[in-house]
């Protein structure tokens, strides 16, 4: 139970830092990477929820998708100095206003949620349950996931082409 | 079944530790002679010229994002891909095979599912997304 | 400083002509024997049951009840991880060899032949000199992330190697999500290409790190809808799972099970060379147009890790398409109630049980070599595709094509009766017997179009 636990503190402890890092870091690119110590603790800590499917999912679409992404996204806008950025950020005030509003909330949730303890063996294969409850409980959102990704996929077609036209 | 975790996790400690015992051999035994020349980037034999991390053609990014998005939907059927027999049939199955007909709400769901993306695709593929053009 | 090993052919083996073939023979066979005996000693064993049943009979100790179980436990499995650990590093080191002889006769050279024999431990010598060489990193490098990026490299290369199978008992560990896992694996070769790309601060291997990024996460989407074509047919994502819903004759393998799955074979190589780097599709690190890509400005080890990694992920793809299409370990002529009977229900397993192993290990290993050598053979005879070619072909053809695959085999795998199954499948074995056949003919005729009626394997 104890090698449990420390495994536990260190998987904490790498989102934690990660996390931290992400907001802190003075240099974009290290922002990134401590968003990749944070998601491999999320996903560590799915490990140790027994679910391992959502676990691989966390590894697939949050590290090889989301994280490329925006460390794409990094490289693309790098040393852009001539455009002045339209949306001001809110400001010290603002931003510990919302930051004490918001964790405010978080752990009144985290505290008085009536979490459910359970003891029973892990589900044996989660991938299968999960196919069920895909294509059965939650069929409706299944497919709106499907015309969701369809919507991203276009409004960024839409943004870059109007970038491309205008360079040239 | 962490237990196979477990195993991944020493199989890349101890991928760490070869690459580290690489380290350490190279500065033992390996020369270092530095000198600034040596530390330039290389370029094409002369001095580098301007900021190496330019801008980046925009065009990388619809990429990604039609990366991102097939990528979510392969995390989404593969769930379903395992235990498609039981779901895509009306009745239940005798040997494996599917005799009292296909289960619109299993197979077809998932098909349109497919189908949805595949518009996705299509789409990026007339906006010019793909081929450069 | 200068070192003298002796590898080379001024001094030992020139010297000692007998000696360099004994440390050729054992290199060449030793290690690899050594390591495959090891793997099959210690891999079974690798599940706490079988330890604790084992400390119970033949020590007295009841390891079941005691704290220091999963020390145990962690133990073996660290013996288990380095032997697949030095398994991918030796494997890696000997496919440069291979790889460099049969470009040498592809293009009528000899190919290197100086330290051992036919220079079987250029390898040996190559690692040296990459340790021996100076580590440079650029002054205006970032220089911890300059310095991390191999490893990403390294934790890619390895994951996959995991859950990959060598024979009936002889896998790391058999995840239940195997297949879904191998596809998600590749997440750290991106993040590793792109983080070397972006520390070097230079202009290749920037280049080179955002062209390897959007080349291999194009090429995930299609392996992985290739691979999903044998989940539908075995319906596990487990990879012993798969292997054992296979068979070991070629009709039994899920290539020629049905005609969607046969296509899938080829989609999924093609991805995965493209995934690899390999030619055609080595772009990211094209040295007529990137100098080296996103390893330009690394040097010594690190070059040698990320080259290292480059050829033993050679190995795990091709391993990876002979478990999921090609059969994998499966014995031709033995079932799953040969292994179990062989194994029996003692502690220890009858001698014809290891024997078992052996050759399911060997069966796993000659297809894949033989696959590497399409792999090589491939490289040294395609030229280099363009970037919208590469593009083109990832999200025109490959994806729709894997696509079409995945549906073919939906409604394939509902309606189509076992006989029907093995129909196809014998349909398919002799085609694909037929092709070969004919393609041997055109070869023998071509070559002696120019050699004469004698073909020379002499110089090898």
């Amino acid at each position: 139970m104890n090698t449990q636990f420390a495994i536990f503190v260190f998987l904490a402890l790498a989102t934690l830092i990660g996390a931290a890092s992400v907001a802190l870091s003075r240099n974009i690119f290290w922002s990134a990477m401590g968003l990749l110590s944070c998601l491999v603790g999320v996903g560590g800590l799915y490990v140790m929820l027994s679910a391992d499917f959502v676990a691989i999912t966390q590894l697939l679409v949050y590290i090889g998708g989301v994280l490329v992404l925006i460390l794409f996204a990094i490289m693309l806008t790098s040393q852009i100095q001539e455009i002045s950025v339209s949306n001001r950020s809110v400001g010290l005030v603002g931003g510990y206003l919302i930051f004490f509003v918001v964790s405010t909330l978080l752990s009144f949730v985290a505290l008085w949620a009536p979490w459910r303890l359970t003891s029973k063996e892990p589900v044996a294969n989660t991938t299968v349950a999960l196919g069920d409850g895909l294509l059965g409980t939650w069929l409706l959102p299944f497919e709106i996931a499907s015309v969701l990704l369809v919507a991203t996929l276009v409004g960024a077609i839409v943004i870059a082409r109007k970038e491309v036209k205008s360079d040239s | 079944m962490p237990s196979d975790y477990i195993a991944v996790t020493l199989v890349i400690l101890v991928g760490t530790v070869v690459a580290l015992q690489f380290w350490a051999l190279a500065k033992f035994v390996g020369e270092r002679r530095p000198s600034a020349a040596k530390d330039i980037a290389y370029e094409a034999g002369s001095d580098p010229v301007g900021d190496p991390r330019g801008r980046f053609p925009v065009r990388f990014y619809p990429l990604a994002i039609l990366f991102v998005v097939f990528d979510i939907e392969a995390a989404f059927l593969y769930p379903w891909a395992v235990d498609f027999r039981e779901l895509s049939c009306a009745g239940p199955l005798r040997a494996g095979i599917c005799a009292t007909g296909i289960s619109l709400l299993g197979f077809g769901a998932a098909l349109a599912f497919l189908v949805v993306l595949l518009v996705a695709l299509v789409y990026a593929w007339r906006k010019g997304v793909i081929g450069w053009e | 400083m200068r070192i003298t090993l002796g590898l080379d052919s001024t001094s030992l083996s020139r010297r000692y002509p007998r000696l360099a073939i004994l440390a050729t023979l054992f290199m060449a066979f030793g290690l690899p024997l050594g390591l495959y005996v090891a793997a099959l000693a210690v891999f079974p064993l690798n599940t706490p049951e079988r330890l604790d049943a084992m400390a119970e009979q033949w020590l007295g100790y009841d390891l079941a009840g005691s704290p220091y179980r999963y020390i145990v436990y962690t133990a073996f499995l660290l013996l288990v991880a380095f032997i697949a650990v030095n398994y991918t590093a030796v494997f890696g080191g000997v496919s440069t060899w291979v790889e460099r002889r049969v470009a040498g006769r592809m293009q009528s050279r000899i190919g290197p032949n100086r330290p051992g024999a036919a220079g079987f431990l250029s390898w040996v010598a190559d690692a040296v000199k990459m340790i021996l060489k100076e580590d440079t990193i650029p002054a205006e490098a970032d220089h911890l992330l300059f310095r991390a990026a191999p490893y990403f490299s390294m934790v890619g290369l390895l994951l996959p190697f995991v859950v990959l199978p060598f024979g009936e008992a002889t896998v790391v560990t058999d995840m239940n999500v195997g297949v879904f896992y191998v596809a998600a694996a590749s997440a750290f070769v991106v993040v590793g290409i792109l983080v070397s790309g972006w520390a070097s601060n230079s202009k290749w291997a920037l280049f080179g790190g955002i062209r390897g990024a959007a080349q291999v996460m194009s090429y995930e989407i299609p392996a992985g809808i290739a691979m999903m074509v044998p989940v539908l047919m075995a319906g596990t994502l487990s990879m012993q799972g798969i292997v054992r819903a296979q068979g070991g004759w070629p009709w039994q393998w899920f290539v020629f099970q049905n005609p969607a799955a046969f296509v899938a074979f080829f989609i999924a190589v093609t991805a995965s060379l493209a995934e690899g780097n390999r030619t055609p599709f080595d772009l990211p690190e094209a040295e007529s147009e990137l100098v080296a890509g996103y390893h330009a400005e690394y040097s010594g080890f690190r070059l040698a890790i990320f080259l290292m990694v480059e050829w033993a992920n050679m190995w795990i793809m091709a391993g990876l398409a002979v478990t999921l299409f090609l059969g994998g370990w499966q014995v031709p002529g033995y079932g799953a109630e040969d292994y179990a009977r062989l194994l029996g229900t003692g502690l220890l397993p009858a001698p014809g049980w290891f024997g078992l192993q052996l050759l399911s290990m060997l069966m796993f290993v000659v297809k894949t070599w033989a696959l590497v050598f399409v792999f090589i053979w491939l490289r040294w005879t395609l030229p280099r595709v363009r970037v919208d070619q590469m593009m083109s072909l990832c999200w025109k053809y490959l994806v729709p094509g894997a696509f079409l695959c995945f549906v073919v085999t939906l409604v394939w795998q509902l309606l189509v009766p076992p006989a029907g199954v093995a129909f196809t499948g014998y349909a398919l074995t002799a085609l694909a017997l037929f092709v070969l056949a004919k393609f041997a003919v055109a070869t023998r005729r071509n070559i002696s179009k120019v050699a004469g009626h004698r073909v020379d394997l002499g110089n090898w």
